[in-house]
């Protein structure tokens, strides 16, 4: 059934990669993608992909499955791929009335899907390792400091988990409307856009009312459980910096290095 | 005997020109097993809910060992010590692990992590729920997620715990794990006040109060209210069928001695008068 | 002829795959014209999938129904009509009102029919006084409506389709005992005027004994009884093994077997049971 889907595609497991602190996960993930993009030759993002590649095989994620992660998001990728073969000027290669392709624009296309590929790529590792609520935890945790600045962070992490509790809950009752509304012989199947987006006056009215509800009763709940904000409030779970996250980092850290050097040594697909 | 909760001269009204509650006072020690009974719009619920200050009087005090409800910086302390626990399981779960929404009260209080472990596995254990703490709520029973709400109140040590209509919304099976839940906690200690419809509930507990449009009509033990038939009728409310039976046996002469509560103890009653004529 | 007939239904949840659930394993049964059947069962019994294939909401993996002698799962068939005429009311009902006003809202089956105005105010206005709403409550919007009006202005909206059989699902589920007494009441009174046949799903055995004749029991996704409500609670001890609620008064009469005495457990009604105890104790002992 509809929520036995999880979120985000989270996989539980024991990996190494399961298990690094999410707050390590969420900024090496972005130092990941700063590199990828960053790179300015085959080599240096040959590098980038070394990493990619270990992790993956550290995450026990089947490739299958991370393949699918970009698979719907390949036609985007051609598209980019194909502008870029044809409006990059340079060494023509091959030439058909105003459509040129030169060797530069493949060069650069190539790079381009790459980077778009491995950043994907990195976003799922984090999505299939991390579950929902942990993620929404390590932000929580990694924007406190902008808190200073008034920026309401506990609130928007207690509404993300409040949200995140709550959708299976609510797959549940919208399924439930339906089928008493269809049991008054409410027709959600057929008809054009304007009929159908009638149809579905029945199931939002009562799901919106109920959803209001909902929200009351909790939030009285929640007062009850003197609840007053995000002030002087402590964890249940404490995310604790182990070994491993050390580990990561440095190796991370190597990878950087690499890259900046080969950057240096070596020169970049196109000089523009 | 402490006296934990306190109403004195109590009214309160939603509008203006329809009071829900009127001259209500009354005292419940520490350790009581009381149920507040009446139908729907008598004003049960508002009781309830002017003990942990969701509501204050608008005339009269309430309060809860001692703290008066209508100060409000108070009302933190009040609501520690006098938990409540609603009607409808889903809307009290706010977190997407029953441990974690356990911890909820305990993390709002700044409890330090090692003792918000602590009581966590405490109030899990107490509820019966401990092999269940990294579930999502969305896969428990109706009554899974009712004792995973009376746990998250325990985990801010109540004296009190305060429940209305806990099991309306409840399948039997689900209803007795609450009721089980609740008889046990008191018990141990606890102060229990629920509000309920149902008959066979409030024949559990050792005091009843019975409230009718507003005004609180008898209060006594169960045994003596089930006796009123008539009464409860008039209310809008019925008495236990073991009870309704040992009625009609009484009114078709029979010797009935006993208001009966229950099963067992209406076939107990009739067992004594058969005396020696078994058929078997 | 039977007005539903349920063949060898079986139905598998999520078939394949790790979180596969059988929830109906072979279950046939029928259900008279005109007849109050009572179904009673745990939460997972199989009851509510069971329910919603009734009308056609679930298709089953396999086994047949028949409405009226017509398979419901054949090709071509309208199941969309089917629902007009198996109307089913789910528990917690006042949660689908959606209209602005009660009238509205009660009309929105009859409306899905395709009827005509006149006659959709006729079943509308019906369907309300057997519900016990009153005229000025129509122009109201749902949700003003009090806990109980509205759980009555639901069913109403059943009700207005003028279905062959009604289904209700815990119609009294959470109310309060007037409240309680005054559903059943409009249902049982319903079923007297019209003629309609009613499937009444519920937990309390009080309910089922008072109002049903026939008794359906499920168990795990099979039928465990399927028989007069009198010959289901003489077998007070097969639903008590079997974790069950039975009736208070069955309880009685069931302790009073075990201590010995002779007791008949299908005098599942007051003045029965009161009449079984009388007998037990050697007549009436009013002079």
């Amino acid at each position: 059934m509809l929520r036995d889907i999880t979120l985000g595609q989270f996989v539980p497991g024991q990996s190494f990669i399961h298990k690094l602190d999410a707050r390590f996960k969420t900024v090496l993930i972005i130092a990941f993608t700063v590199l990828v993009f960053v790179s300015k030759n085959f080599a240096s993002i040959g590098l980038v992909a070394v990493l990619l590649v270990g992790a993956s095989a550290a995450s026990r994620i089947p490739a299958k499955m991370l393949i699918r992660s970009f698979k719907p998001l390949l036609p985007f990728i051609l598209f980019t791929v194909i502008l870029n073969m044809f409006y990059v000027d340079g060494q023509i290669l091959w030439q058909f009335w105003v459509l040129k392709i030169t060797k530069e624009g493949l060069l650069l296309s190539a790079m381009m899907a790459l980077r778009i590929i491995f950043m994907l790529l990195g976003g799922s590792l984090l999505t299939f390792t991390t579950s929902p609520i942990v993620l929404t935890d390590a932000l929580e945790r990694l924007m406190k400091p902008l808190s200073w600045i008034k920026v309401p962070v506990h609130d928007i992490a207690m509404m993300m988990t409040i949200a995140l509790r709550f959708i299976p809950t609510l797959i549940d009752e919208t399924e439930k409307i339906m089928n008493a509304q269809k049991a008054r012989g409410a027709d959600l199947e057929s008809g054009g856009p304007l009929k159908r987006a009638k149809a579905l006056i029945p199931i939002l009215v009562p799901l919106f009312v109920s959803a209001f509800k909902r929200a009351d009763e909790l939030a009285l709940a929640m007062e009850c459980r003197c609840y007053t904000g995000g002030k002087g409030r402590t964890r249940l779970k404490q995310m604790k910096a182990a070994p491993r996250d050390g580990f990561a980092v440095l190796i991370t850290a190597a990878v950087t290095t690499g890259v900046i050097w080969l950057n240096a040594i070596l020169p970049p697909i196109i000089t523009r | 005997m402490n006296e934990a909760i306190v109403f004195d001269h109590v009214d309160f009204e939603y509008d203006p020109n329809e009071p829900v509650i009127r001259d209500l006072s009354l005292t419940i020690c520490e350790g009581e097993f009381v149920a507040v009974l009446g139908h729907n719009g008598s004003g049960k619920s508002t009781l309830a809910k002017l003990i942990n200050a969701i509501l204050i009087p608008a005339c009269g005090k309430v309060t809860v060992f001692g703290m008066d409800t209508a100060d409000e910086a108070l009302t933190n302390d009040i609501r520690k010590n006098a938990g409540m626990v609603f009607q409808n399981p889903d809307n009290q779960i706010v977190a997407t692990s029953v441990e974690e929404d356990t911890a909820f009260a305990p993390e709002n209080l700044g409890v330090p992590p090692p003792e918000i472990r602590k009581r966590v596995d405490t109030a899990l254990d107490e509820v019966g729920m401990r092999e269940f703490a990294d579930r999502p709520p969305y896969k428990l029973s109706g009554g899974q997620k009712q004792r995973v709400a009376i746990a998250g109140i325990l985990a801010m040590q109540p004296k009190i715990l305060i429940l209305d209509e806990p099991t309306a919304m409840l399948d039997p099976k689900g209803r007795k794990e609450v009721m089980t839940t609740i008889k046990r906690l008191n018990a141990s200690g606890i102060t229990v006040v629920f509000v309920t419809h149902y008959m066979d509930e409030a024949a559990k507990a050792n005091r009843v109060l019975v409230m009718d449009r507003g005004v609180l009509v008898r209060d006594c033990p169960p045994r003596t209210l089930f006796a009123e038939v008539e009464f409860l009728r008039g209310l809008g409310l019925d008495i236990p069928p073991s009870a309704k039976l040992a009625e009609e046996l009484k009114k078709s002469g029979l010797p009935i001695q006993k208001t009966v509560l229950n099963a067992t103890e209406c076939a107990e009653e009739i067992a004594s008068l058969i005396g020696g004529q078994k058929c078997r | 002829m039977p007005i539903i007939s349920v063949k060898d239904l079986r139905h598998v949840y999520s078939p394949g795959t790790p979180f596969a659930q059988t929830a109906l394993d072979g279950v046939s049964f029928d259900v008279e014209k005109g007849e109050f059947l009572g179904v009673i069962g745990h939460t997972g019994s199989g009851k509510s999938t069971l329910m919603q294939m009734l009308n056609g909401l679930l298709k089953p993996t396999s086994g047949e129904i028949d409405f009226n002698g017509e398979n419901i799962q054949a090709k071509g068939y309208n199941l969309h009509e089917l629902r007009f005429s198996v109307g089913m009311v789910f528990q917690y009902p006042e949660y689908q009102l959606f209209e602005e006003t009660v009238y509205k809202d009660i009309a929105f089956g009859p409306k899905n029919m395709g009827l005509k105005p006149d006659e959709i105010d006729r079943r509308v206005r019906r369907a309300a006084q057997f519900c016990g709403l009153r005229e000025e409550l129509l122009e109201r919007s749902p949700f003003e409506l009090s806990g109980g009006q509205k759980r009555r202005a639901a069913i109403a909206g059943v009700i207005a389709m003028e279905p062959k059989v009604l289904i209700l699902d815990e119609p009294a589920a959470g109310l309060d005992p007037g409240g309680r007494e005054k559903i059943l009441g409009q249902i049982k009174n319903y079923r007297e005027q019209t003629g309609s046949t009613v499937v009444l799903v519920s937990h309390s055995m009080e309910e089922i004994a008072k109002y049903c004749e026939k008794v359906l029991v499920l168990e795990k996704g099979k039928v465990l009884l399927h028989d007069s409500t009198k010959a289901v609670f003489a077998r007070a001890d097969l639903l008590r093994d079997t974790g069950l609620d039975i009736p208070e008064i069955t309880k009685v009469l069931l302790k009073l077997r075990e201590m010995g005495y002779d007791a008949d457990c299908s005098a599942y009604t007051l003045d029965a049971a009161r009449d079984e105890v009388l007998r037990l104790i050697g007549g009436d002992c009013r002079a």
